[in-house]
């Protein structure tokens, strides 16, 4: 190639990566729209007078209603429904986090490893197991133990429910960190239980948030079960709320949308805050799931 | 120090894992194996009584109408789904990479990740219910102005247009941490070799990928089986029972028409489907990695 012939070609070549560039960006900017659609949307239908939102739902907003926020969250009773979730969320992932941060613990280091690895694939099997399957039993288990209708009831099932993948997860984590530490730790004659807690514990942090994250995620968000142990009003969840509005006053768009969007408030505030340790903690724990 | 003695097993040590084993075995273990035990009688899930029946719910569901639609559904959502999720998760992370403004396309996309899929459900079938159909009327789509999740033939495919919308940020989040292990340089040398940008992908990218792959492939079937929020509040598994989805049945059936029994069986089989994918797909993936590597 001549020196003339190649520095067409260059200009060639960066024309097209140029166009390509502006071609992939317009793509992106299209499906970025068709991702915020709905959100602008659910807005819009949520500030309309009840007439405007019930005959022209679709349109932008030609006043804003901004009470029908103050309705919808009257209706729901709000601090009740945010303050169960959160309990049951909150109690539940500490608690996941307790039990089994101490089973990765003695699984990934104890000696007497042909034991442990057994508890270990137990404890994996339970990953395959659909909800569905042990429904009936569950629900019959749920009320001989009287923890229906009981927001600690809840708690005491996730704890169970979310064992497998939280030791999966701690298990790996743990085998990766280095073991002179333990030995240290050990010669020193501290107890198994002191040096979890002063050493072991800290060292688990990233693994620990990552399970927060997911387990977190998953409890404050679900829906069947709940639906099924919990039927008092007073012990309406986030989602149990947006099922129960819907129900009764879904085709008042004014006000369903006013509860949807204040019921997804929590989660969406919690995502912009914790955006970044939230798609690291989803990327973590499913390359090593 | 003596060495012997701390290879046996200690009973202190024991009681570390003594919290997570009881709560697994009284709220997975216990069920599990209590819901192939009713899944061999003819419970309603009411009253004390019940009969042995062996196998006759098995025998029965295998030609039961009102389970093989379902089935089928939950099959062709499984399918569908896992298919659009990974060719757009991969599309967006790989677009991604050329754009400027990443973060903030990374952070929108991965939004509808983080809410519930019931209220997802809600919000889309009133999309399709008023601005959808008024789309459709102005392209001339019938189907989409009368309300495509009204349409037995396709909710379903809307379900999973729906699904797609809510899950690809986290598949594309799961294809950015792959990618990010691909290093540039490979792709230079590529390049110089004169290899296309198809085959750049293919033999450079891929490869590297593939654990990626592998696990997404595997949790979209696996999640897609067990979906039920997002159906549910979608279509409700309508019209009629065009879009109702086996984990749809397997409850209606337990509790709705008090056949614990029979729904029990239909778990195992919801269970043993979502075993047999995940062996499945795991062994052919794994050899497709060896093979590339």
């Amino acid at each position: 190639m001549t020196s003339i012939d190649y520095q067409k070609y260059n200009k060639r070549m960066k024309m097209f990566k140029v166009g390509r560039k502006a071609g992939v960006q317009i793509v992106m900017t299209l499906l970025a729209i068709v991702i915020l659609y709905p959100f602008v949307m659910a807005l819009g239908v949520s500030v309309k007078s009840p007439m405007e939102a019930l005959l022209s739902p679709e349109t932008f907003p030609t006043e804003f209603h901004f009470e029908n926020y103050a309705e919808a969250w009257e209706i729901m009773d709000y601090p009740t429904i945010f303050l169960n979730t959160t309990f049951i969320t909150v109690a539940g992932v500490l608690g996941i986090v307790f039990i089994t941060g101490l089973a990765g613990y003695v699984i990934a280091w104890s000696r007497c490893k042909r034991f442990y690895n057994f508890i270990y694939v137990f404890f994996l099997c339970g990953m395959m197991v659909p909800f569905y399957t042990a429904l009936v039993p569950l629900v019959k288990l749920m009320s001989d133990l009287h923890l229906t209708n009981s927001r600690l009831g809840m708690v005491i099932y996730y704890w169970g429910r979310n064992v497998p993948m939280a030791v999966f997860l701690y298990v790996g984590f743990i085998r990766g960190i280095s073991g002179e530490i333990m030995e240290a730790a050990e010669i020193d004659g501290a107890n198994r239980w002191s040096i979890y807690w002063r050493i072991m514990f800290p060292l688990m942090k990233p693994i620990t948030s990552t399970i927060l994250i997911l387990d977190g995620m998953s409890l404050w968000n679900d829906f069947l079960f709940p639906r099924m142990m919990l039927t008092k009003s007073a012990l309406r969840t986030i989602s149990l709320s947006q099922y129960y509005f819907t129900g009764e006053l879904g085709t008042q768009y004014h006000l369903a949308f006013s509860a949807y969007i204040l019921t997804m408030l929590p989660i969406m505030i919690a995502y912009f805050c914790l955006q970044k340790y939230i798609i690291k903690g989803v990327a973590s724990g499913a390359v090593k799931g | 120090m003596d060495l012997s003695k701390r290879n046996r097993f200690s009973f202190s040590e024991f009681l570390f894992v003594v919290p997570a084993l009881v709560f697994y075995l009284v709220f997975v273990v216990y069920p599990l194996l209590g819901g192939i035990f009713y899944s061999l009688t003819d419970w309603n899930g009411i009253s004390p009584g019940f009969n042995f029946i062996g196998l006759d719910n098995y025998i029965n569901l295998a030609h039961d109408e009102y389970v093989l639609g379902p089935l089928w559904n939950s099959v062709i959502f499984a399918f569908v789904s896992m298919i659009l999720l990974n060719v757009f998760g991969l599309l967006f992370a790989v677009g991604l990479d050329n754009v400027a403004g990443k973060s903030f396309y990374r952070a929108l996309f991965y939004l509808p990740s983080v809410l519930g899929s019931l209220i997802v459900g809600y919000i889309f079938s009133f999309l399709f219910t008023v601005p959808f159909s008024e789309f459709g009327k102005m392209i001339g789509w019938e189907a989409l102005a009368n309300n495509a999740l009204g349409d037995p033939d396709l909710a379903l495919a809307m379900g999973c247009f729906v699904a797609t919308w809510k899950g690809v940020g986290w598949y594309m989040v799961i294809y950015i941490a792959g990618l990010q292990n691909v290093d540039r340089s490979l792709h230079e040398a590529a390049i110089i070799d004169g290899a296309s940008a198809w085959k750049r992908f293919w033999s450079v990218t891929f490869p590297l990928i593939a654990p990626a792959f592998t696990i997404n492939m595997i949790l979209s079937v696996e999640r897609a089986f067990k979906e039920y929020d997002l159906m549910f509040s979608l279509t409700g598994g309508g019209p009629g029972r065009a879009s109702e989805l086996l984990s749809m049945t397997i409850y209606n059936e337990s509790f709705t028409n008090k056949r614990a029994g029979y729904g029990s069986a239909l778990g195992v089989i919801l269970f043993l489907i979502i075993v047999a994918v995940t062996l499945i797909q795991l062994a052919m993936l794994r050899r497709r990695e060896n093979d590339i590597n």
